[in-house]
């Protein structure tokens, strides 16, 4: 192929791509039964639904627990990501509270590492309160 | 017993890099994310043993490509005009003798001053972290600037933001698949399709559309001068030194610091410091793991999530095993400079080529589904647009030189 129309093919390519990236980052994750979710999954997004039944804040950073029927998960908001959230306009982070049903989305973590105890760090989107 | 399996390993890596060094866009930190699938049948050590000794041998043959084929990566770019040059003059197999002089005396000065680097390093990162958005800012303008006339710089510019962008929403936005078929330690990992597509595909797939034919070769060395020698190990140490340190560098922004900084007044000893540069920053992605926690290469990304923690033993360790891979890698090269001339004039280079493409996005698809692929497709077009523009493929550097800079600012 000649050199001209493949820059073209590649100008071309490199828009549309970058447009099917950011609308597909806009889309939420598929749900993902907190029951499910183990240390296996670390460095894998999910999304999950359920009632918080504890919440902690500590130097910032936002420590809740999210149960469903019959499992729990630790959910993480990191100061920088809280911050973040506060000022995009959406939810504040800092006023979820015990009892509020939200659906969050993270990239599943372990911590302690080694502990086999799965958590989910908040990395973007919204969380949605319903 | 696990001394021999650390010795065992590091052969198996010094073949490794044999053959992602000769094989231009196959990346050898794609190669070591592949790699960290074997913890479920390798023990760490040895693994981080195969990745390193593979990560450093793929600095020295790499060169062999990019000399003789003029298909190089992003890392040998800049040695692609000078080693030609060399070939034209029928000095090819010397141009690949200068750049294997400067790995090794770039590591020996390295090894020699790594007390001091462990130090220095933390103390040197903590001075410099307020303004590490500055310093970002300023390579990128220097990069940019440097090419030649302003419609070049604007195609840098371009390139630059394009992949600035890409590398925005990857690191802020978008998130990879949530159940890939398979699963590696630590998860999806986004810098696998990126990477591949922005400095691997892109390379092949140009390479193929010129149906790269190695041209005919003299094969002959004579010695290099020692200040030549020397010189240029120096330098390659101190921009070795640039990379580990700052985040989103690498060897190619190192290289053209060194050019801006000293000019490039002579061919031999340009080609030591671009030599050296590519092996130091190996060499020091250990020492940036080891001294301020951070990953600077795909390899010790690798390393970093095999071991777990990384403490002095292991960095030791896996130093006398860089050392040990780079002695043995650089007598090979030097012996076989001219077998392997003849060898890869008998392959057919686009079949190769071909193979690598299909291989490479099974790969992508395989440990990052559908989104790795969409990355890769996109990354690739990327990656394509700086050679197609006739500008330098470090400008897509950017990928990750514009969402740090705009984390180091507070921006993002």
């Amino acid at each position: 192929m000649k050199e001209p129309s493949l820059l073209r093919i590649s100008v071309f390519c490199s828009i549309f791509g970058l447009i099917v990236i950011f609308y597909a980052s806009l889309q939420p994750q598929p749900m993902v039964d907190i029951c499910s979710i183990t240390v296996s999954d670390a460095g894998m997004a999910a999304r999950v639904s359920g009632t918080i039944t504890s919440a902690r804040v500590s130097s910032g950073h936002i420590f809740l627990d999210i149960t469903n029927a019959t499992c729990s998960i630790r959910y993480v908001i990191f100061n920088s990501s809280a911050a973040k959230m506060e000022s995009g306009g959406g939810i504040s982070p800092y006023s979820l509270g015990v009892g509020t049903r939200v659906v969050a989305q993270g990239i599943v973590d372990e911590y302690p590492k080694g502990s086999g105890r799965p958590e989910i760090v908040y990395s973007t989107g919204d969380i949605e309160v319903y | 017993m696990e001394l021999l399996f650390i010795l065992g390993g590091t052969l198996i890596g010094i073949v490794l890099g044999t053959i992602t060094g000769l094989i231009p866009g196959l990346h050898v930190n794609t190669v070591s994310l592949m790699l960290m699938g074997l913890i479920f049948f390798i023990d760490p050590l040895p693994l981080a043993a195969i990745i390193m000794a593979m990560a450093i041998t793929h600095t020295l043959w790499n060169f062999v490509p990019s000399i003789l084929l003029g298909a190089p990566d992003a890392s040998t770019a800049l040695s692609v005009l000078p080693g030609h040059q060399l070939l034209l003059e029928g000095r090819g197999a010397e141009a690949i003798y200068l750049t294997v002089a400067g790995g090794v005396g770039a590591v020996m000065i390295s090894v020699c001053m790594l007390p001091l680097i462990v130090i220095g390093m933390p103390y040197v990162y903590g001075l410099i972290h307020p303004y590490m958005h500055f310093l970002l800012f300023i390579i990128a303008a220097i990069m940019i600037f440097s090419e030649k006339g302003h419609v070049k710089r604007g195609y840098a510019f371009t390139c630059f933001m394009l992949s600035g962008i890409l590398g925005y929403m990857m690191f802020n936005m978008f998130t990879l698949s949530s159940r890939p078929p398979i699963v590696l330690p630590g998860g999806p990992n986004v810098f696998f399709p990126l990477f591949t597509g922005l400095f691997g595909l892109s390379t092949l797939i140009i390479s193929l559309n010129k149906r790269v034919r190695i041209p005919a070769q003299v094969v002959y060395t004579h010695g290099i001068k020692k200040s030549i020698a020397v010189f240029g190990a120096i330098k390659s140490f101190f921009s070795g030194m640039v990379v580990g340190t700052l985040p989103g560098i690498g060897s190619a922004q190192a290289a053209v610091l060194a050019q801006q900084v000293t000019g490039k007044k002579d061919t031999d000893e340009f080609l030591v410091t671009v030599g050296g540069i590519n092996t130091v920053v190996a060499l020091f992605s250990l020492v940036s793991l080891y001294t301020i926690s951070k990953a600077r290469s795909g390899a010790a990304i690798a390393v970093d999530q095999v071991l777990g923690s990384f403490g002095p033993n292991e960095l030791l360790l896996l130093v006398g095993v860089v050392l040990f891979a780079t002695g043995i890698s650089a007598i090979l090269v030097l012996k076989s400079i001219g077998p392997a001339i003849s060898f890869l004039k008998r392959f057919n280079y686009a079949m190769i080529t071909m193979v690598i493409i299909i291989a490479l996005i099974f790969g992508v698809g395989l440990l990052t589904e559908f989104r790795g692929i969409l990355v890769l497709f996109t990354a690739t077009a990327i990656g394509m647009l700086a050679p197609l523009l006739g500008v330098r493929r470090s400008n897509l550097m950017g990928v990750l030189m514009l969402p740090l800079i705009l984390f180091y600012a507070g921006i993002v």
